[in-house]
């Protein structure tokens, strides 16, 4: 038999002693007092198991047991590196409007961070194409600074090649 | 660019990272609700849901909200009526036999209504635990609704760019489905088992009284709730307004379908529109809404059940009140009386986890 069946039961019984009491009881002076005490035992009865509760089962460290949620690392990785191809695609297309055509960026990203952060950008000159307006200038410094003002970062950060 | 190009390259952005979450236990949790909570839900599964909202073609369904909840309430009223009846006939016969009893015989009266008192008391106990249970059914089914949506929106709030919002979220919701509902079936629902068992016994006999103990579990029932709701609502709702400011994204209405997401200013695309982002912001919104809805699924009906029951008591105390004995009818009074406090659970819980969704899905909509 469970513990609530046999709580549930002696709170029955109490009361059913207690109605039995009231029965059987002759009215007089000392009967109220008598019904009293009995109420008393009926309340006690109830409360019980609170002393059991809160000194047993019922932990603090258990109540107060918080769950974490935890992101999903790899959907946000795959997420940077789509971003980062995206970036890369926009970068190029970016350089061709503007008269450099067929380089190839690519970007070294933060690997401690799920955000998309250039660590640093890599240009590839060894294909390029010039528009005829950038034949006499200087091509790296040009490339260098349309890079820095597209993708926000310090001229430092962009490397070149080729 | 044009905006068709955008729309569909839109389009394939969602698809793809659609693919990458995994929704089967919100499949699971729709397949274990009954059919008539499925009909509320609009009879499909969580992933066509959550196309239908992306697609735009989610239908603004309240008529037939309106109706499942009306049917949902009847069908509870036909299915608590005999009980009731039952109640009201052992009620009255406990009243016509302590009238027909003749003087001197005042025992046989109070054992006579110690049976009848017993009787109705075994009925209402039955329905009640049934209550009870569902009580706590819901609530864990709540909690394994959080478990599943809330690492997926706060993922995808990271994917906006909203880290620190992240950060600011991810103790709230985390105390909402641990502490919170620890506190609801640890503390709360033994305190409304006491609450109930002393209207019991404070009923049977005009000697034992126990009105004052039975008032004072129901106002620590009532302390207890209010102040939990007050301090955590008070609480998440000051970060969800902060944790926007934090990452420097803005918090803006939530957008929920592709074709009305793609800010083209007169004939050009927005500056800095980022189809990558655009289509996380997309998915944390639908997945988001597609939540609520679900969440709105698995709490209609056990709350209508519990309302119910507990008007249908209250008209039957008020039925009780002139003609049998008036402890059966404080005692049918004061449980539908409790009863509510068990719709305050549930709709309390789930309160909280729709504003922290909400929340969620408010902050981060750039664009």
């Amino acid at each position: 038999m469970s513990n609530v069946s046999i709580y549930l039961l002696s709170i029955a019984g109490v009361v059913l002693l207690g109605v039995i009491i009231d029965l059987i009881l002759h009215e007089g002076a000392t009967g109220k007092y008598i019904k009293s005490i009995f109420a008393l035992f009926v309340v006690f009865a109830i409360i019980a198991p609170l002393p059991k509760l809160l000194n047993g089962d019922i932990k603090l460290s258990d109540l107060f047991a918080v769950s974490t949620y935890n992101v999903d690392n790899n959907f946000l990785n795959v997420r940077k590196l789509e971003q980062a191809e995206k970036l890369k695609a926009d970068s190029e297309r970016h350089l061709s409007a503007n008269g450099y055509s067929n380089l190839t960026v690519d970007f070294s990203l933060d690997p401690n961070t799920t955000d998309l952060r250039l660590l640093l950008v890599y240009v590839d000159f060894t294909n390029v194409v010039l528009s005829q307006n950038k034949t006499h200038i200087n091509k790296y410094a040009e490339v260098r600074n349309l890079l820095v003002r597209f993708l926000n970062v310090e001229e430092g950060k962009v490397l070149m090649y080729g | 660019m044009t905006d068709n190009n955008v729309e569909q390259e839109l389009s394939e952005n969602v698809a793809n990272q659609l693919n990458g979450i995994d929704l089967s236990v919100f499949e699971e949790i729709l397949a274990s609700l009954g059919s008539g909570v499925k009909s509320f839900f609009g009879g499909t599964s969580f992933w066509q849901k959550i196309q239908s909202i992306l697609s735009g073609d989610f239908a603004d369904g309240f008529s037939s909200f309106l109706d499942a909840i009306l049917n949902a309430f009847f069908g509870e009223i036909l299915g608590f009526l005999p009980l009731l009846a039952t109640i009201i006939a052992v009620a009255v016969l406990s009243n016509l036999i302590s009238g027909l009893r003749s003087d001197g015989t005042k025992s046989v009266a109070e054992i006579t209504h110690f049976v009848c008192y017993g009787v109705i008391v075994v009925a209402v106990s039955a329905a009640v635990i049934v209550l009870l249970k569902t009580t706590t059914d819901t609530v864990g089914l709540l909690k394994t609704q959080m478990d599943a949506i809330f690492p997926i929106l706060l993922t995808l709030l990271a994917s906006v760019g909203g880290t620190v919002s992240v950060g600011i979220f991810q103790p709230s919701v985390a105390i909402l489905s641990g502490l919170v509902v620890q506190i609801f079936t640890v503390v709360v629902i033994p305190v409304f088992i006491f609450a109930f068992i002393f209207q019991v016994v404070g009923n049977i006999s005009g000697n034992v009284k126990l009105d004052k103990f039975s008032g004072f579990f129901t106002s620590g029932l009532k302390w207890i709730i209010g102040t939990v709701f007050t301090l955590f609502l008070t609480a998440i709702t000051i970060q969800g307004i902060v944790a926007g400011v934090y990452d420097g994204v803005s918090v803006r209405a939530a957008r929920f379908a592709v074709k009305s997401y793609i800010p083209i200013l007169g004939g050009y695309l927005a500056d800095g529109f980022n189809i990558i982002i655009a289509s996380s912001v997309l998915i944390k919104n639908a997945i988001g809404l597609a939540g609520l809805l679900l969440l709105f699924a698995s709490i209609v009906l056990p709350v209508a059940k519990i309302m119910v029951f507990s008007l249908g008591l209250r008209l039957t105390a008020a039925i009780l009140e002139p003609i049998a004995d008036s402890k059966i009818s404080n005692f049918v009074n004061s449980a539908a009386k409790l009863l509510n406090y068990l719709v305050a659970i549930i709709l309390g819980v789930a309160f909280m986890y729709l504003i922290s969704v909400a929340l969620i899905m408010i902050t981060a909509n750039v664009f």
